[in-house]
């Protein structure tokens, strides 16, 4: 980002002349700021430091109090930057300064004509700083030769008189200036030259009448970095652009070398903020261009801030824009000025500056300058001078407009006082560091600097160079800062100097902090030659120091290190005892930084064996003695015999990991052993795995000791690490085998031979040489005796019949006999051998094995049985049955077809749907055979046929039509429902119900069989024999009735039957005529009043039977209003002196049931009679409108017979509403729509002497017949009757 | 009737049903993958593979003591994929012998039980420790088993999912009683596992599974029925 530097301004050198000053300034500032000033959190501020500084221009400030004394000067007005500094006054002086904050002119317009003396209001520099123009308050514009200071011209009469300068701007072109004035128009100055005589033409751009300009900004490249390029100005000089904000919308306009208004866009607020505007270039990237750089306008009112960016359309030169973002603030916005392409200086209504970082719309700084008169153009845009004929909304924008006091350059902002000039700009990146340190916030610094270096700091100014240049410097500058800090916070605090150690200051945290930055920053001489070796003699600073170091060893971010260093870290840790700890650093550092005498002794003495192989096979590759070594240790703890010490064990497992580890080519812990040696490593450790004797063994050794220690210690993993071994390359092929049967043969020798290995361990090693046999390529390529063969076969299988408790073990026995079983050639048993491994495996349980043997001999009835004995597999049987059955041959199915029927409980209680579905899709015929079988299993049975019928209603792999042909003479349905009325009699009503109708005898037959009433009376009703089943459900209602008085459970079977009969009742009663169907509500009302009756007079009848009769009697009277008339059911139960126990009362609620249900059916009548009598007067309403309508008809034509529609003689005409007509004679009928759309049709039939279009229509009845109305009528007078009987 | 045992043996997985092959004469590749099980004491490691190997729960498993090997193979479109399973101790005391196990494996499943929090601060430490420690690309899955005990439910669904996520790890609950997901994560992995034979061949040191010789595989009976 270079070019965002610019030229040759050099303020930040001046500055240093009167650093002191601005210092001291800076922290009066600082101190008087108002809380409510700083950022929102303070940790912001520590993020990124302090970024802003402010400083006082000394020089320009005291010549311009100087120049109020001698020259008569008053209070600055208006300021103006470019290659020079020009001030304007109240009384119209002028006082322009070069970089070095000398006066350079002081230029008096008094001297000039026409009464100058009013305060200036506007100036601006050309591009090149060659000329100054300056405006004043009264209207008059003058312009002087920077060269010598001389008036050039006096303009006159270039724009309308009686009105403030309030912008004057130079353009790129030197004679090019836009002048807006109080009016709020906008005109544009030419200068020129002719014949020597200078003159300016004028031309209004943007006149007051249409909107008040109030803000006037040119795009210009010239302020802008020179190092853009030369495409860069090519593309952009011909243009000139201007951005205008009027007080309420902006606008951006192409003055040069046409005039265009390329953008605009209201931009409402608050009445008193005044908009404001800023240009920058700024690099933007875009899809179709890549990178590039753009001007950029910002602009924003109120609290609100937009982007928008312009481009040039290179081949058409139209210029096009692009809205980038917008974002609010929370605050007024005053003024805006860019600092630089990703900064922004906004001035607020609390005249506080906010310095905002664009892309993340942050605001990084703020410094309030409430305290000092920021000058404001409000005397010229109320026009005072001019007599305050300036616009109402103008004078207000005006209040708070400071256009004229702000200016930015080389990153910048310049605020201009009434006898001070001020700069606000971003501190250099060393700066803000710099600063940090000095307020004695050095941790910050650092921490700052850290995310300087990590690219995560906002505001980074003053960086020059290339990336790696740029790190350079943060690099230096940080580890400038850390030795500042070492030297005045570090040396001190360990020094324990008062001065520190009260400062609050941690000792670890600060050690940990210049480990942390020097790890950082790659640093470690720093860190191990010069701060360590300072702070080492003061036991608790290095104990602190050394402890600190471990986490960054654990995450490998220090690796090698200085030994000597290295050695004070292992003895510390092992003198304070934290081996672990100490362990596994030494595994993340690097041997070359490891005294590997001392890691050595030290894990040799405290059993760190990790340490231990690492130093040993990284340091100095020696895999082997470090094996042994360790081998004889555990062969000491071995010795002793379990149970071992944590100790021992993990020395164990180390082993068992490294062997199999070095054997698989692997480093240990991590990584991979070097490519040319990993071959030597592999054989060394086998070689040494496997010796006969260890080095200066005893005499009384046992042969192989490494082996049989590790097998004694662990059996089981170390088959299994030796099972891994055997998988990689050099256990492959003819070599391969000889090595692992030379393991085999050890193994076996060493187990067999000895008896302190228990059967369970030697169960382990077949399984595990049963696996290394089946793996291998051809299964010849290890022996093993027969006999001895023979005796591990004996010793899994015993062993396995006793022990099954860990199932995985079990399992994995298993397999291994399976694989080595299905190993050709391996194992040509003889008959007797099979018969006993079958014997074996049946006692072990390894039906799996059986299974095979079986399946080798074609035994299918005992594979059968193998599946049948092993639970886990049942779920396959059908698998294996469907296989056979595809496969086999004859014999064979109709063996497994006797085997299926003497198993058939069993497999029906497996899944019995998918066994119906297996005999139906291959065996239909054995279906009938397997019921059959299933006799003696009614359960079975039952759920076999279930599954069979059910076959015919769901259609499962096609099975539908064998299962109806099987039950073609419904047997199976009958047998099924036999069953279910014994095993299930609650479901038969509901299948009987469902059934189909030609069994539906052969099922009377077995509910009267079974006496199943309710299931009879169903099939009765279905068959349509009401009466009959009528009689039987009341018979078991009498029934169920009677059994209430003998014993008081019977009461769900009351309910039930009640329930059923009166169900049966409503669900005939359309079916009856009226006179059945009174009687049978009549009958079953007597039946339940009846016992009533009997028990009146019996006083020791229990009340709980007379309430649940009457409760059932209430149901039933509820149920049969509406069945039958009321008159014929309320004489009875008001006759029946029993039921109302001869009061009123006791039929209240009945009546008062009768009474509600009355007044629902009138409300309901009378609200569906008016709805009834709205639709038809709506309808009628409708129509009688539609009718008054007249009809124009599309076309004179019959649309179907496309004749004239009068020719002929008095033709009758049809029209619709859809304006088709049509000859009543070609619609043949009573035709009631369009045939050609079909909406409502409008029949009409035209008076003779009329021949324009008919509007008459018939109107059809409303659908509700009469004989609807009528029994409407008629229900209603049947109830007032009913009731007038009620009540008589 | 000769080439039934063969034909019965293309069709694998358990009694879930997850791939079933056709019958018929073998095609496609065949690959190895070992598949190394992790996690605390008694979050069913075992049960899950005895689940998907055998398709069989025991409500009381002893715990196992040394690592016990099964193998199981399932298809997946035209490749057979042999599991060799190392079903490792839970108990603490054989954590230092995981190594041997993982550091071959292609795969991993990192085992914790739902209705214990210890046991998914356990099973994070084993995936780091994996990530450190095992080969580069070995695929880690993670499985909350004992899903069936829902409503004792102590580490929630999502956490452990976005745990997963941000390793980069399969996940699945699943319940070796029900068999819920058992056979679904074994699937999983195997979907994930490269499949190219590319690398290492027979004997291949890391990384990749070994892909075996067709002529070689062809002699051998495969095990049985629907297994």
């Amino acid at each position: 980002m270079d070019f965002f530097y610019y030229q040759n301004w050099q303020l930040n050198s001046l500055d240093s002349s009167v650093a002191n000053s601005s210092d001291s300034e800076e922290k009066i500032s600082l101190s008087n700021s108002k809380p409510s000033s700083l950022p929102p959190t303070p940790c912001k501020r520590i993020e990124h430091g302090i970024i802003l500084k402010q400083l006082v221009l000394k020089g320009i400030s005291s010549q311009l109090m100087t120049a109020q004394v001698k020259l008569k000067s008053k209070d600055a007005t208006c300021l103006t930057v470019s290659n020079w500094i020009g001030i304007g006054t109240k009384n119209g002086l002028v006082l322009v300064f070069d970089v070095t904050q000398n006066l350079k002119w002081f230029l008096d317009t008094l001297d000039s004509p026409n009464g100058w003396g009013n305060a200036i209001s506007a100036m601006a520099f050309n591009c090149d700083h060659s000329r100054l123009l300056v405006g004043n308050a009264c209207g008059h514009i003058l312009e002087y030769d920077m060269k010598d200071g001389k008036l050039v011209r006096t303009l006159n009469d270039v724009h309308p008189p009686e009105a403030a300068i309030l912008h004057l701007k130079f353009t790129d072109l030197s004679t090019l200036a836009l002048l807006c004035d109080s009016g709020g128009s906008v005109f544009e100055l030419g200068f020129k030259r002719t014949l020597g005589v200078r003159g300016v033409d004028t031309r209004c751009l943007f006149s007051g009448s249409r909107g008040e300009v109030c803000a006037l900004e040119p795009l210009r490249t010239t302020d802008q970095d020179l190092n853009i390029g030369f495409d860069f100005h090519s593309k952009w000089e011909p243009l000139i652009v201007v951005a205008m904000a009027t007080l309420s919308k902006i606008l951006i306009v192409q003055i040069r070398p046409t005039t265009k208004v390329i953008y605009s866009q209201l931009l409402s607020g608050d009445g008193r903020s005044p908009p404001c505007l800023g240009w920058h270039f700024v690099a933007v990237h875009s899809q179709q261009r890549g990178r590039s750089i753009e001007p950029v306008l910002a602009y924003g009112r109120h609290n609100e801030l937009h982007f928008i960016q312009l481009s040039v359309d290179e081949e058409r030169r139209r210029l096009r824009y692009h809205p980038l973002l917008r974002f609010q603030l929370d605050f007024n916005l005053r003024g805006l000025q860019w600092l630089d392409p990703r900064m922004l200086a906004l001035l607020d209504s609390e005249q506080q500056v906010h310095v905002v970082d664009i892309k993340t719309q942050e605001s990084v700084d703020v410094v309030d300058l409430s305290g000092f008169n920021l000058v404001n153009s409000a005397p010229f845009f109320q026009g005072l001078a001019t007599g305050g004929n300036v616009s109402e909304a103008l004078a207000l924008v005006g209040t708070e407009a400071c256009y004229n006091s702000m200016a930015s350059c080389a990153g910048q902002l310049l605020l201009l006082c009434a006898t001070s000039l001020r700069s606000v700009g971003l501190r250099h990146w060393d700066e803000r560091l710099d600063l940090l340190v000095s307020q004695a916030r050095p941790e910050e610094a650092i921490h700052l600097g850290l995310r300087m270096l990590n690219g995560k700091a906002k505001a980074m100014h003053g960086l020059k160079g290339t990336p790696n240049q740029r790190k350079r410097q943060l690099r230096d500058k940080e580890i400038d800062i850390l030795n500042a800090y070492v030297e005045r916070v570090l040396i001190p605090l360990v020094m324990q100097e008062p001065s520190m150690v009260n400062s609050g200051r941690n000792l670890s945290s600060v050690i940990e902090l210049c480990i942390d930055v020097c790890v950082q920053l790659q640093k470690q001489s720093l860190l191990f030659d010069e701060i360590y070796p300072r702070i080492s003699s003061f036991e608790v600073a290095r104990d602190c120091f050394l402890q600190l170091l471990e986490p960054h060893f654990l995450n490998d971010r220090l690796q090698s290190i200085s030994p000597s260093i290295m050695q004070q870290f292992v003895a510390f840790y092992e003198d304070k005892g934290w081996l672990e700890a100490l362990e596994s650093c030494i595994s993340h550092v690097d041997v070359s930084s490891l005294d590997l005498h001392q890691i050595l002794t030290l894990s040799h003495n405290q059993g760190l064996c990790h340490a231990y192989l690492y130093v040993h096979t990284r340091a100095l590759q020696d895999y082997v003695s470090p094996l042994e070594d360790l081998m004889k240790q555990l062969q000491g703890a071995v010795k002793l015999g379990p149970p071992y010490s944590e100790q021992d064990l993990k020395l164990g497992h180390v082993i068992l990991v490294y062997i199999s580890c070095c054997l698989a080519g692997r480093a240990y812990p991590v990584g991979e052993i070097d490519e040319d040696s990993r071959i030597k490593v592999k054989h060394q450790v086998l070689t040494s795995l496997t010796c006969l004797h260890s080095k200066r063994a005893s005499e009384d050794e046992p042969p192989y000791p490494y082996l049989r220690t590790l097998l004694e210690f662990n059996t089981q993993e170390l088959l299994n690490a030796l099972s891994l071994a055997f998988e990689e390359s050099e256990f492959i092929g003819e070599m391969g085998a000889r090595r692992q049967q030379r393991v085999i043969d050890i193994l076996v020798e060493i187990m067999i031979n000895s008896s302190q290995f228990s059967p369970d361990q030697i169960c382990s090693l077949f399984t595990f040489i049963a696996r290394q046999i089946s793996r291998s390529p051809r299964h010849d390529s290890i022996h093993l005796e027969r006999g001895l063969f023979q005796q591990l076969v004996d010793l899994v299988c015993s062993l396995s019949s006793k022990e099954t408790r860990v199932q995985s073990r079990f399992e994995e026995r298993q397999q291994a006999l399976l694989q080595l079983l299905q190993i050709k050639g391996q194992l040509s048993l003889g008959t007797e051998d099979e018969e006993k491994l079958l014997e074996q495996a049946q006692s072990a349980k390894f039906y799996r094995v059986c299974e095979y043997i079986y399946e080798q001999r074609q035994d299918w009835e005992k594979v059968f049985e193998c599946y049948i004995d092993d639970t886990s597999r049942h779920g396959d049987i059908l698998h294996f049955l469907r296989n056979v059955f595809t496969e086999s041959v004859a014999s064979n199915v109709q063996l497994m077809e006797r085997l299926i029927l003497k198993h058939i409980q069993l497999l029906v209680q497996l899944n019995a749907t998918s066994l119906a579905v297996f005999l139906a899709v291959n065996k239909p015929a054995l279906i009938d055979e397997a019921v059959t079988a299933l006799i003696p299993f009614p359960h079975e049975r039952y759920r076999f046929l279930e599954a069979i019928l059910d076959l015919a209603t769901q259609d499962i792999d096609g099975a539908t039509n064998t299962a109806v042909l099987i039950d073609d003479d419904g047997h199976c349905i009958e047998q099924f429902a036999e069953l279910m009325a014994e095993l299930e009699p609650e479901r038969l009503t509901s299948y009987v119900q469902l059934a189909d109708i030609p069994h539906l005898p052969r099922l009377l037959e077995i509910c009267r069989k079974f006496a199943i009433v309710e299931a009879e009376a169903a099939i009765l009703e279905r068959q349509g024999e009401i009466t009959a089943a009528y009689d039987l459900l009341l018979g078991q209602l009498q029934g169920s009735i009677k059994q209430l008085f003998v014993e008081t459970e019977g009461w769900q079977d009351f309910e039930a039957a009640s329930q059923s009969v009166i169900d049966f009742c409503q669900r005939q009663a359309s079916s009856l005529t009226e006179k059945e169907r009174e009687r049978v509500w009549l009958t079953l009302l007597d039946e339940l009043l009846l016992p009533q009756r009997s028990l009146k007079g019996n006083p020791d009848a229990s009340a709980s039977i007379i309430s649940g009769l009457r409760e059932v009697t209430q149901k039933v009277v509820t149920s049969i209003q509406g069945q039958i008339s009321l008159t014929k059911v309320l004489p009875r139960l008001i006759e029946d002196p029993e039921t109302t126990g001869g009061t009123l009362g006791d039929l209240r609620q009945l009546i008062m049931g009768l009474l509600d249900n009355y007044t629902y059916e009138t409300t309901l009548l009378r609200i569906s009679t008016r709805l009834l009598q709205g639709d038809v007067h709506s309808l009628l309403s409708q129509r009688y409108r539609q009718s008054r309508k007249g009809i124009a008809l599309r076309a004179s034509r019959c649309s179907s017979c496309n004749r004239l529609l009068q020719s002929g003689r008095n033709p009758s005409i049809t029209a619709f509403q859809c304006r088709h007509a049509f000859h009543s004679s070609c619609l043949r009928g009573e035709i009631k729509q369009c045939i050609r759309c079909q909406p409502t049709p409008i029949i009409a039939e035209p008076e003779q002497d009329d021949s324009t279009v008919p509007n008459q229509e018939q109107l059809p009845v409303p659908q509700l017949s009469p004989a609807q109305l009528d029994s409407i009528y008629k229900a209603r007078i049947g109830l007032s009757s009913a009731l007038q009987n009620l009540f008589e | 009737m000769a080439n039934r045992g063969n034909q019965a043996g293309t069709a694998t997985a358990a009694a879930g049903g997850a791939a079933q092959r056709p019958n018929g004469a073998t095609q496609g590749k065949i690959c190895q993958f070992k598949l190394v099980l992790l996690g605390e004491s008694a979050v069913g490691k075992s049960s899950l593979v005895l689940r998907f190997v055998k398709g069989q729960f025991h409500e009381y498993q002893e715990s196992t003591i040394g690592a016990a090997f099964l193998t199981q193979t399932v298809c997946l479109d035209d490749t057979t994929v042999k599991f060799e399973i190392w079903d490792t101790a839970g108990q603490e005391r054989y954590h230092s012998l995981a190594p041997m196990y993982y550091r071959g494996a292609q795969a991993a499943i990192v085992v914790y039980d739902i209705t214990n929090q210890d046991t998914f601060g356990r099973a994070k430490v084993w995936v780091k420790e994996l990530q450190r420690q095992a080969s580069p690309n070995i695929v880690i899955a993670l499985a909350g088993n004992k899903a069936d005990l829902a409503a004792k439910r102590a580490v929630e669904f999502d956490e452990a999912k976005g745990y997963a996520e941000e390793n980069g790890l399969l996940f699945m609950e699943t319940s070796a009683k029900t068999a819920m997901n058992v056979n679904d994560i074994f699937l999983a992995i195997a979907k994930k596992l490269p499949k190219n034979d590319g690398a290492g061949g027979v004997g291949g040191s890391s990384g990749q599974g070994r892909r075996l010789d067709r002529a070689e595989d062809g002699n051998k009976p495969a095990s049985s029925c629907c297994k």
